[in-house]
This record gives C-alpha cells, structure tokens and sequence, in this order.
C-alpha cells in the first residue's frame, strides 16, 4: 500500500507527534517496520519533565499536555544528558539509561567513588546500539574522568583520564571578542558549550553596553583544534524581536544535531520559559510550538524521541 | 531575460525565466550538466502537476522580492489552498517535488499528508493510501 516509497514515507511519518506515531504503528506491517528501524528520526523533540511526582512525557506537538512515562521511579537529578532516543539520567550512585517511549530502563552502578559528578556526556550511535557515557569527577583538589562503554559491559567504567581543557578556551575566546568587538562586551555571559559533530560550540549572551539589555545569544563554532572557525551574532528571530520581550537563557545542550536553549524572560522566571532550538548546520533558529510548561527547568531535558532504541 | 524550456511526461512545452527553473535543485544541477540549449526533459512529472508546480515557485518568488505586499496570513492561504487537492494529486506532488528537489513544497506536500495521518484513525488512512494507489494504477 505505498503510493510513497520508503524514503518519502519516513520523512512524512518524522512530521508526526509521538501520540500520532504510536497509532501510525498500526496502520500497516510497512509503517510499523519504517518508525521501528534506527533509520526513522522524529524531526520534533519531546521534553521529560518533573510534575509532582513523577516523570512525565511533554510533546510540544500534541493536543495533550503530558503523559506519564512508567517503569521508573522518580529521579531527582540536574544531571541529564540525551542522544538519539536514549536518555541518561543520574541518581547517585545509579546512572540509569532508558528509553522514555518505549518504557525499557536500565540501571548500572557507579561503585564506590568518593567524588563529586560534575559533568555528564552521552553519546549513543542508534545503528550499533552502542553507547557511551562519560563522567566528569571532581574530589580532594583533583579532576577525573570516567567512562562506560556498553560494548564492553563487563569491564563496567574505565579510567581516570585526563580532563579536556575547555574552560580554558571559553575565556581566549572573550579576550578574543574584547578586540574585535569592544561594544558588546560587557555583559558577555558565557551560557554553555557542546559538541556538534566535528565542531566545538560556545554560547555567550549578548547584551547591549547601554542598557545591559539582553540582545541575543552569539555563537562560536570551533574546529577541533579550538580554533574558531566562526562567529555569529544571532538574535532569537523576529518573533521575539517584535515581541519585545526580555529573555534569558537559562541553560544549553546538544540533543543529537540540534542546540536546545531553555529560555526564560526574567520577571516570569517563576513560571517556566519557552525551548528554542538552533540547527547548526542549517544556522537557523526554531521555536518548539507552544509554552514550555515546567516550574523548574532543572529537572526537565529535551530529547529526541524513538522507537529503535535500546538501553 | 534567459528562459528554459521544460518539457513533462506527455511531452507538452513549458517556458519558464531560468531565475525561476533554478529553484529546482534538480533542473539547476541539469543546466549545469548539458547547459540551456536544448529542452529539459522531465519524464516523471506530468503537464498539470508540472504547471502547479511552476505555479507555486512563481507564487513565493514574487512574495520574496522587495516590494511584495504578500503579507504572511496571505502567503499561509495561498499554500493552504495550494494542497487542497485530492489525494492522489497531493501524492504526486509529493514524488515530483522529490523528484525536482524543491525543498519548500516537498515540506508543505509532506505536513498535509502528515496532517492527515494525523486527524485519521488507522483504518481510515489505511483506506486512504490503498485507494491513492489504486488511482496510480
């Protein structure tokens, strides 16, 4: 029953909500297969967020506002990371992965650091199923870092390593911008770092010398000898321009090949924010459709839903 | 101004200003290939899906230029009522616009089937492929 071939049909379906896709599944033998193959990638991205108690689904697409996600227990965390369908979440001293659609978690132990968990990295490849997680430790005056690799599971985590120097780039990079844009630089705020591909992200905040006023986030793309390669200023797009209103951005993180930003406008900090998205390659600026709902921003993160997934 | 002759599946003529014929990545890449002087041939498009198509591109061509009064609510009208087709129509503006590699209607073709798989319950879309496929044979 394909008047589409495969390839037009997966980027029809990747324009579902998840609600939508879950009953797309039973619509023929062929769909079920296209949205279950580690091909299929869903183009919007749905939040888990803390309300209450429990941990609930948020798709920005749908009509409804939130679902529970069942079989795991409340994790109250600030340490969230994500990659193509699998979320990871840390509780100490359990790190547990899973796949928030499917509902399949798994837990794996940290053993027996006497260390502080500063920084958490996920990366996991849909079409291997492989992952990895590294951990950043900090403790008695030290940094360390540690990771898991899933294909050698019984050899659990490895390390210390040595630490990536990336703080140390953030501020060259603002001495940098001291010079070639004397302007802007007060107020220049750095908000966070990713890796996209084979470039290093920085954001900062860009806010008029006047005013202090926030103008923008300015972007720096970096290769990978932390040379930056270049850098933009970008405002949040014309929606918000005409709006007028003030925002801040609250925190940044890679979710697959997507820069997701939590904004909030400061006198409602309150009330939650809105998730913007920036796509690196294409250098353009989206809106995830609707509010963005949770009190606390810290407990909730954006992923990229799927149904291939395994932890 | 230079033109580019298209020519669709049933061999009927099209002039269109190469401005235009270049917002097909396709169409782009032939020109570049073979050059203007003879037509270019599209054996996978048909004369009607091929003069809507055209259609749309000189729609959005001419809301982008300096000057267009198109406002926004105008140019979300033009496109709503651009896909209100019949089904089988709208599958084959989907494979043409694939097939023509212009990026903006393979978006606007694939969210109206998207919207529609979304408002449906299974056995309804179900009945809706079958019969498009149906109409293609």
């Amino acid at each position: 029953m394909e008047p589409l071939d495969h390839h037009l049909m997966l980027d029809v379906l990747s324009r579902l909500d998840i609600q939508s896709l879950f009953r797309a599944r039973l619509v023929c033998k062929e769909w079920l297969e296209l949205v279950q193959s580690p091909w299929f990638s869903a183009r919007n991205l749905v939040v888990l967020l803390h309300l209450g108690n429990s941990l609930q689904l948020w798709d920005p697409l749908a009509t409804t506002v939130a679902w529970p996600v069942e079989g795991l227990s409340r994790i109250s965390t600030s340490l969230w990371a994500s990659s193509a369908g699998l979320v990871c979440g840390m509780k100490w001293p359990y790190i547990f992965v899973g796949n928030p659609i499917t509902r399949k978690w798994k837990k794996l132990s940290l053993g027996q650091f006497n260390l502080h968990v500063s920084n958490m990295e996920f990366r996991h490849d849909p079409f291997t199923g492989v992952y990895t997680i590294g951990l950043t430790l900090k403790g008695g005056g030290n940094t360390y870092t540690y990771t898991y690799d899933s294909s050698k599971e019984s050899k659990g985590w490895s390390g210390p390593f040595a630490k990536p120097n990336a703080s140390k780039t953030c501020i060259d990079l603002r001495r940098e911008n001291h010079r070639s844009n004397s302007w802007v630089l007060t107020g220049e705020l750095f908000v966070g770092k990713c890796v996209c591909g084979d470039k290093f992200i920085v954001a900062t905040e860009w806010r008029d010398i006047d005013s202090l006023k926030f103008c923008g986030l300015r972007i720096w793309e970096l290769d990978d000898c932390m040379r930056p390669m270049q850098v933009s200023n970008l405002g949040f797009g014309s929606d918000l321009q005409d709006s007028k209103l003030s925002v801040y951005p609250l925190r940044m993180e890679l979710v697959d090949d997507v820069i997701v930003f939590y904004v909030t406008a400061p006198h409602r900090q309150a009330a939650g924010g809105v998730i913007v998205t920036y796509y690196p390659v294409r250098r353009q600026w989206e809106w995830l459709k609707g509010a963005w709902c949770p009190d606390s921003y810290r407990d909730s993160f954006v992923f990229k839903p799927s149904f291939s997934s395994k932890p | 101004m230079v033109k580019v002759t298209l020519k669709s599946a049933e061999g009927d003529v099209f002039e269109v200003d190469e401005e235009l014929a270049l917002e097909s990545l396709m169409v782009k890449n032939m020109i570049e290939d073979v050059g203007l002087d003879s037509a270019i041939s599209l054996p996978n498009v048909s004369s009607t899906i091929l003069a809507k198509v055209i259609e749309y591109i000189k729609f959005h061509m001419d809301a982008q230029k300096d000057g267009s009064k198109k406002t926004s609510e105008e140019i979300k009208a033009f496109d709503d009522d651009f896909v209100n087709v019949g089904i089988p129509t709208l599958f084959e503006m989907v494979l043409a616009s694939n097939y023509l590699n212009v990026k903006s209607l393979l978006s606007l073709t694939c969210n109206t089937v998207a919207n529609m798989i979304k408002t449906k319950p299974p056995a309804e879309v179900k009945e809706m492929f079958t019969s498009a496929k149906q109409a293609k044979a």
